[in-house]
């Protein structure tokens, strides 16, 4: 019969009864009930031989398989029948748990299926035969055909040698059904398993900290760069780490609708956008005097009302005296001011342009560039090249540039010889304070062949030009009350209609800015060089 | 049998969920660890991380829903009281980091006064007003509760690996993409 299994006893029903009460009983586990067959049919007259079954279990052990599928307390507790044959052989059956496991569907009940077999196996092989303890080997094992006197050697507890548990182990195990079965894989399994898994978990741990920099110290990385103009420049928490000496500016933009023959952002389109901006002084120390030869920035983050910002941070160099990342950083390190002198040295700044040549290149150029006087008449250039991509969805590669209204003075005109710190600054201020300044945004397109992923090279003056409209800065502002102190001109933020170009310095750009807002904005503020008192505020 | 079985599997579109959104939060989480370390490629990494982040947080509202609406598969026996509460409690922690993960980005930036640059013209508006201290702080929690949800990941991984390897219990099977209702007709014709 399927799902049955049945095996011979040494022993008459009786005792075989009561030896398998009796181990059941030893192994911790509830005798439920003992319903005699015979007995109940000689009281109703019938004659019946010797046949009782026996119900017994564990709430532990049988609960789980029922949470897993409740059908299967139609085959719970435990049953094994003991019954006699016509030829006075006594012989005992149970339901194999293996076919329960199958009948009711059970899915990962493995280990309880297995334990629970292992169990019945030793408590019908101690209650059929007193020869061997603790062991399955005796009790002749006849399977399917009890009708049938052929028997089988057992050979299921014979391959399975977990199956001999000692009647305390037994006892442990049912009582700990329902936490984790630990493997009984092999040993030999079970360690290449663990590795495997071990392996895995590690090597996905360990491609996750390669890939955020952890494993390759020396891999240029925005926080280094930011670190590099913290060492160089000294501590200054609260300030940007580059261009931290600065003034906020506001007031508008007026596009001529010029600028929409290259790009589709909203900002060219004919009309007037708000404008948030910020004039300042390269380098990371934000109470410096100000030195008419240091490179001034200019941030400008356009607001239209309806549409996207666009943000551009420009500097009044005609080029970029660095092509890459890693060339900017190593710029920064051999400009970096010499302990014992406290000035930058020479040999390491020759070093550095005899590995870029394309630096002395652009520095020669630079300095081929008469400077203006100040903040209010320079010429600020993005430097970078990007893409534009108008309505019809031509792309063109340009630069741009705020040329001043202002007329232009050469340095040293103004008077340079006065011991004032923010003379710079000052003199914007006083300016802005007598008449609105103006810039126009000129677009430059380049031509097939012009250098876009280089900010070193300058593209030839021949090249097409777009006036797009006119800046106008009509206030002027402390960095300490203006919320352009919270801006980042990251130069990535685009309106639909611009793109970065090739140029590597950009997402570098991008990647050092945010790191830089980051780190200050989560340091406490400290009032800046140029006060709202100075800013007439 | 014609009696009503408890699900055997998670129903499909749960399956589909959970291995849609198993590959956008690790890849998220790949782009994200390496995005704030790179120079070269933070720009197009940033520029992927946010619309996915949305797009992570769109699904885990539709998967809380139907999390809510579904029956589950129940744990298999081989799995112990206190592993069935962690179990619930790690799913509990993933959803929660799979909500809070996109929105303290969002906020993030919201209170940095960046725009939230989605794709072509699509922009979000910002959920908080900006705020210095605010970003601050929010940007902190972001890359916490970021290495948090890859530790939970690596341990929900490596629990289901334990499962599958060494206690040899099916559990993966609840999740497989497959119905297993096959193989079990198969072992039944046997």
């Amino acid at each position: 019969m399927e799902g049955l299994t049945t095996i011979q006893s040494n022993f008459g029903p009786q005792e075989t009864m009561d030896r398998l009460e009796a181990e059941i009983k030893a192994r911790g586990m509830g005798v439920l009930a003992r319903i005699n067959h015979a007995a109940l049919a000689a009281e109703a007259g019938l004659a019946l031989r010797p046949t009782e079954v026996i119900l017994f279990g564990n709430p532990r052990g049988g609960t789980p398989l029922m949470q897993a599928n409740q059908a299967i307390g139609i085959d719970l507790p435990l049953k094994v029948l003991v019954w006699q044959d016509a030829s006075g052989k006594t012989w005992l059956s149970y339901n194999d748990p293996g076919w329960l496991e199958k009948r009711h569907e059970l899915a990962g009940a493995e280990r309880i299926i297995a334990s629970m077999a292992q169990a019945l196996s030793t408590i019908v092989a101690n209650a059929t035969s007193d020869t061997v303890q603790c062991s399955a080997t005796t009790g002749k094992r006849l399977v399917v055909d009890p009708g049938s006197t052929q028997t089988i050697e057992p050979s299921i507890a014979q391959s399975a040698p977990q199956a001999f548990i000692s009647a305390p182990q037994l006892q442990r195990k049912s009582s700990e059904l329902d936490q984790t079965p630990l493997a009984d894989l092999p040993r030999a399994s079970l360690i290449p398993r663990l590795l495997a898994i071990g392996g895995a978990i590690a090597g996905i741990a360990g491609l996750f900290a390669y890939a955020g920099g952890w494993l390759r110290p020396h891999a240029l990385t925005p926080a280094r760069v930011a670190e590099t103009f913290q060492l160089v420049n000294g501590p200054h928490p609260g300030f940007r780490r580059n261009h931290a000496k600065g003034v906020c500016v506001s007031g508008w933009f007026n596009s001529n609708g010029q600028g929409a023959t290259l790009s589709k952002a909203s900002i060219f389109q004919p009309g007037r956008v708000p404008v948030l901006g910020r004039f300042s002084l390269s380098g990371g120390q934000p109470f410096a005097a100000d030195a008419p030869q240091t490179v001034r920035g200019l941030g400008i983050l356009f607001k239209p009302p309806e549409g996207e910002e666009w943000r551009t941070a420009m500097i009044n160099l005609p080029v970029f005296p660095v092509r890459t990342p890693q060339a900017f950083y190593e710029q920064l390190l051999a400009s970096a001011p010499d302990h014992a002198t406290g000035k930058p040295d020479s040999a390491r700044m020759q070093a550095f342009l005899a590995k870029y040549p394309e630096s002395a290149r652009a520095i020669q150029f630079i300095h081929s560039h008469a400077m203006s006087s100040g903040f209010e008449n320079s010429t600020f250039n993005s430097l970078n090249a990007f893409r534009f991509i108008n309505a019809a969805s031509a792309e063109v590669w340009v630069r741009w540039s705020m040329v001043p209204v202002q007329s232009f003075e050469p340095i040293g005109t103004a008077d340079s010889g006065r011991a004032d710190k923010n003379q710079l600054f000052d003199a914007l201020i006083a300016s802005i304070h007598r008449h609105p300044l103006e810039w126009h945004l000129i677009i430059t397109v380049a031509q097939p062949g012009d250098p876009t992923d280089n900010a070193t090279i300058p593209w030839p003056s021949d090249r097409q030009q777009v006036d797009a409209g006119t800046l106008t800065i009509d206030h002027v502002e402390s960095d300490d009350t203006s919320p352009a102190r919270d801006i980042n001109f990251d130069p990535l933020v685009l309106p639909n209609g611009m793109a970065a170009s090739d140029d590597p310095l950009l997402s570098a750009r991008s990647a050092v800015y945010s790191q830089s807002f980051t780190r200050r904005e989560g340091e406490h503020k400290h009032p800046s060089a140029v006060s709202p008192t100075q800013t007439g505020k | 049998m014609t009696t009503t079985n408890p699900p055997t599997q998670f129903a499909l579109q749960s399956r589909i969920l959970h291995w849609l959104m198993a590959v956008m939060l690790l890849t998220m989480l790949f782009i994200g660890v390496t995005m704030v370390a790179s120079l070269g490629n933070y720009h197009k990494l940033v520029a992927i991380h946010r619309p996915l982040g949305i797009m992570i947080l769109i699904l885990a509202v539709i998967r809380l829903i139907n999390r809510m609406f579904t029956t589950l598969p129940p744990f298999p026996p081989t799995m112990s009281r206190q592993e069935r509460w962690i179990a619930t409690a790690s799913e509990k922690l993933l959803y929660g980091l799979m909500l809070a993960l996109p929105l303290v980005g969002w906020g993030m930036l919201s209170a940095g006064h960046y725009p939230i640059v989605m794709f072509g013209p699509l922009h979000l508006p910002p959920i908080l007003p900006a705020n210095p201290t605010v970003y601050a702080v929010l940007r902190k929690t972001h890359t916490i509760l970021a290495y948090l949800l890859f530790v939970t990941f690596l341990a929900h991984l490596s629990a289901v690996l334990f499962h599958t390897l060494i206690v040899r219990d099916r559990l993966l099977h609840r999740m497989a993409l497959w119905s297993i209702q096959s193989r079990k007709a198969k072992i039944k014709g046997d």
